[in-house]
């Protein structure tokens, strides 16, 4: 295996991201695990650029490390929360999951450590969003339209569940 | 791709689909512009109306040959027409249901979004039904279910629809990433998302690792999918969900997206796994996966009916019954008979019937008494003799007894069982557990015929429960006195 | 042509997958349950964008699945915190293992 600069940035990406999903999970305080995860975030980000996909990795920092993180951030903030939060069952439970996970990842590692076919040259990173857009707009209209629904029912749903019915509040005082 | 080609697409085929989706919109800006003390159930009356109309231009275009639209993305075929029949005709009932549904802890503010978040869940239902494109596919079951979420927890200030709502966003989260898990597979192992495409390649797979990567690929879907059909090992969250959302959401969580988790099932699982990667006597992946299907349709019946029998609560007994009924139809799916489809189809078409009935007396009993108790529904044959009657045939068809739609809908599966290579074992769990059934089935029977009522008032039955029951009761007793109306049916589509 | 082998992306979303599956399965505060299912389906983009490179037949199409699928994260997040919000408002406490009042 040659060392190239490619190799290391994979290499340096690669650990930023697992040590922030292992922070994730052996942290103590909420909001540190949530910042720990942002760290993996945009070291994914970083990994899209190096498959040549730079709008996947621009809508990733937007998004995840963006948008997704900042709404974690204020839900832990709006709630009490303990501070801490710890398992919430028994050891054994744990390490039986613990082991089940372990032996999925197994029986998928076996499926794809040698997982290499024939590397043929693309053209992603030309114009990369140039694709896209052709791609989203033609061939994937009706997904996209769809998707557009989608975000539409989120944004309603989200603002009548989360909204505070003052009214009824000082009515029930 | 330019506008020409685009606008030589037959897109008459998606009308259905498009008068869901302008009704929706239609709805929602109503809802913003009526003045806010006008009563919200016209909203309802109208997202009626539009399923109707819809309805019937899938009954005008069922002549209308197989046509695809952009690369299958959209594909109008002969599978696509009879199911999204089956979800429309549901869920015309659940709007009846829910415009009868009396508004209360927190939704009164919320009617209007309670009636458009129903037809855009069946909007990705419908788009489930038709779509040859893994995206597509996907982002229909996603409509669907992030519609559900918000419908499971619309009763906000009611602390069990709170709930009900977070483990439904939670295990349905973990669900989605391990179907996209999978899926991410597949396209790595053919580089498109066109389901045929994907089949076609599939079948030419030989290496051995990547027919492996593939088998996993295949079980993760369908662990993940199962979460929509409450089948094992992803059931769980069903009783939960289905005792703490309101009674017409648990009616369209039980049969519209169970239907149409059946329905992405089949899409994929058949279409994509059927021929993939062949031994050298031909069969494909879906075979070789054929014991763990059919321990999954034994567990999901076992755990159904014996969890069952324990129950006090009528909702969460009926999210075991669904269950239950979800194992049945897996053991269509394990035996892959010749007569697959129709039987899943017709016990889908059967189960639709019977559960919505069910639910809307169900709804009725729960909102006159304020809890949902099976005890409520002591005396209820003193209280409404109709009633009890109906759920009476209700429960035996859900039951399974000859003479209505359940019992042919059973014995469609159960003779598909012995097609081909018979499955003894499956046939047998499925008799013994139907037998099972019928112990709390009859238990509610005897609450209703045998104790006597706690609470004496006479129950007032709203316009919309009578059409659900009407429909309901009256299809369940045709299509179990002449099933080869529904039969004629499919085999005349084209 | 690249130095790094396509298995080497696929055994980081793997791993990714993992953390996100036991951290999903195991945490008690409903916010970090949340995020570890947006950390799996951030694996799932990862294998989604390598297949679109080192695939069988590379394609701009996983890059494409790969947006949809964030797009679908991202609602279903709003819709996961606005009823956690919800919930939070009858019952004062955000641990999952709390909300349970439906057990017979």
């Amino acid at each position: 295996m040659i060392f190239t600069g490619e190799f290391l940035a994979f290499m340096g990406l690669a650990l930023v991201a697992i040590i922030g999903g292992v922070l994730l999970l052996n942290l103590n305080k909420v909001i540190h695990m949530v910042v720990a995860l942002i760290f993996t975030f945009v070291a994914i980000a970083g990994i899209y650029v190096l498959l040549s996909a730079e709008f996947v990795a621009a809508v990733q920092i937007l998004i995840y490390s963006g948008a997704i993180t900042i709404i974690m951030l204020f839900g832990i903030m709006l709630t009490k929360h303990d501070d801490e939060s710890e398992a919430k069952s028994g050891k054994w439970r744990k390490l039986f999951l613990f082991l089940g996970i372990l032996g999925f990842a197994f029986a998928v590692y076996i499926g794809i450590y040698n997982f290499n076919v024939e590397q043929v040259p693309t053209k992603l990173h030309e114009n990369n969003t140039l694709q896209i857009g052709e791609a989203l707009y033609s061939k994937y209209i009706i997904p996209f339209e769809l998707t557009s629904v989608l975000l539409l029912v989120a944004l309603v749903g989200s603002i009548i569940l989360a909204k505070n019915d003052k009214k009824k509040e000082a009515d029930k005082e | 791709m330019d506008l020409e080609t685009l606008k030589s697409f037959e897109w008459s085929v998606m009308t259905p689909e498009f008068i869901i989706l302008g009704v929706a919109a239609l709805l929602t800006l109503l809802d913003l512009f009526l003045p806010k003390k006008m009563d919200r159930r016209i909203l309802g009356w109208i997202g009626i109306v539009g399923i109707l109309a819809a309805i019937l231009s899938v009954a005008s275009l069922l002549n209308v040959e197989s046509t695809s639209i952009l690369d299958d993305s959209f594909t109008f075929d002969a599978f696509g027409k009879s199911f999204k029949l089956i979800l429309l005709v549901g869920s015309a009932l659940v709007m009846f249901l829910a415009i009868s549904y009396d508004a209360k802890e927190g939704m009164e503010d919320y009617r209007g979004e309670f009636y458009y978040l129903f037809l855009s869940a069946l909007l990705g239902a419908m788009i489930m039904t038709s779509s040859g494109d893994l995206i597509t596919l996907f982002i229909g079951l996603e409509l669907l279910t992030v519609s559900s979420y918000i419908l499971a927890g619309i009763r906000k200030h009611n602390l069990q629809s709170n709930e009900s709502a977070m483990k439904y966003v939670i295990n349905g989260g973990i669900s989605t990433a391990i179907t996209l898990f999978g899926m991410s597979y597949v396209y790595g192992l053919t580089g498109t998302t066109n389901l045929f495409e994907i089949a076609n390649k599939l079948a030419a797979v030989t290496n051995g690792q990547q027919a492996y990567l593939l088998g996993l690929a295949f079980l993760m879907i369908f662990v993940g999918l199962s979460f929509k059909l409450a089948a094992a090992p992803f059931h769980m969250w069903a009783p939960d969900v289905y005792q703490g959302a309101p009674t017409p959401v648990t009616a369209f969580l039980s049969v519209i997206s169970k239907s149409a988790g059946f329905v992405i099932v089949i899409r994929i699982l058949i279409s994509v796994f059927y021929n993939a990667a062949p031994t050298d006597n031909g069969e494909g992946i879906l075979f070789k996966m054929h014991d763990y299907l059919a321990v999954i349709a034994a567990v999901t019946m076992i755990i159904g009916n014996v969890v069952a029998l324990k129950q006090t609560n009528i909702k969460r007994l009926f999210a075991y019954s669904s269950i239950a009924h979800a194992g049945y139809i897996l053991v269509a799916l394990t035996t892959m008979s010749s007569n697959l489809l129709y039987s899943i189809w017709f016990y889908l078409l059967a189960y639709m019937l019977m559960n919505l009935g069910a639910f809307a007396v169900i709804q009725v009993v729960t909102e006159q008494a304020g809890s949902s108790k099976i005890s409520d529904f002591a005396g209820l044959a003193r209280r409404s003799p109709i009633l009890a009657v109906l759920m009476g045939i209700l429960l035996v068809s859900l039951a399974g007894f000859p003479g209505t739609a359940g019992f042919i809908g059973k014995l469609n599966i159960f003779v598909g069982a012995f097609y081909g290579t018979p499955h003894y074992v499956l046939a047998a769990i499925m008799i013994a557990t139907t037998v099972i059934s019928y112990f709390y089935y009859f238990g509610i029977m005897t609450q209703m015929f045998f104790r006597p009522a706690s609470d004496e008032r006479k129950l007032n039955i709203p316009f919309g429960i009578v059409v659900v029951l009407l429909v309901a009761v009256v299809g369940s007793i045709l299509f179990g006195i002449m099933p080869n109306i529904a039969l004629d049916f499919l085999n005349n589509l084209h | 042509m690249s130095s790094i082998p396509a298995s080497a992306f696929l055994a980081l979303a793997l791993i990714l997958f993992c953390i996100g599956l036991y951290g999903a399965l195991t945490k008690k505060n409903t916010v970090i349950v949340l995020i570890s299912i947006e950390l799996m389906l951030n694996a799932v983009n990862i294998n989604l964008v390598t297949f679109s490179k080192y695939g069988v037949a590379p394609s701009i199409t996983g890059q494409i699945f790969a947006l949809f699928a964030i797009s679908v994260a991202a609602a279903e997040a709003a819709v996961g915190l606005a009823i956690l919000i919800a919930l939070y408002r009858n019952k004062k406490t955000v641990n999952i293992d709390e909300v349970d009042t439906m057990k017979n």
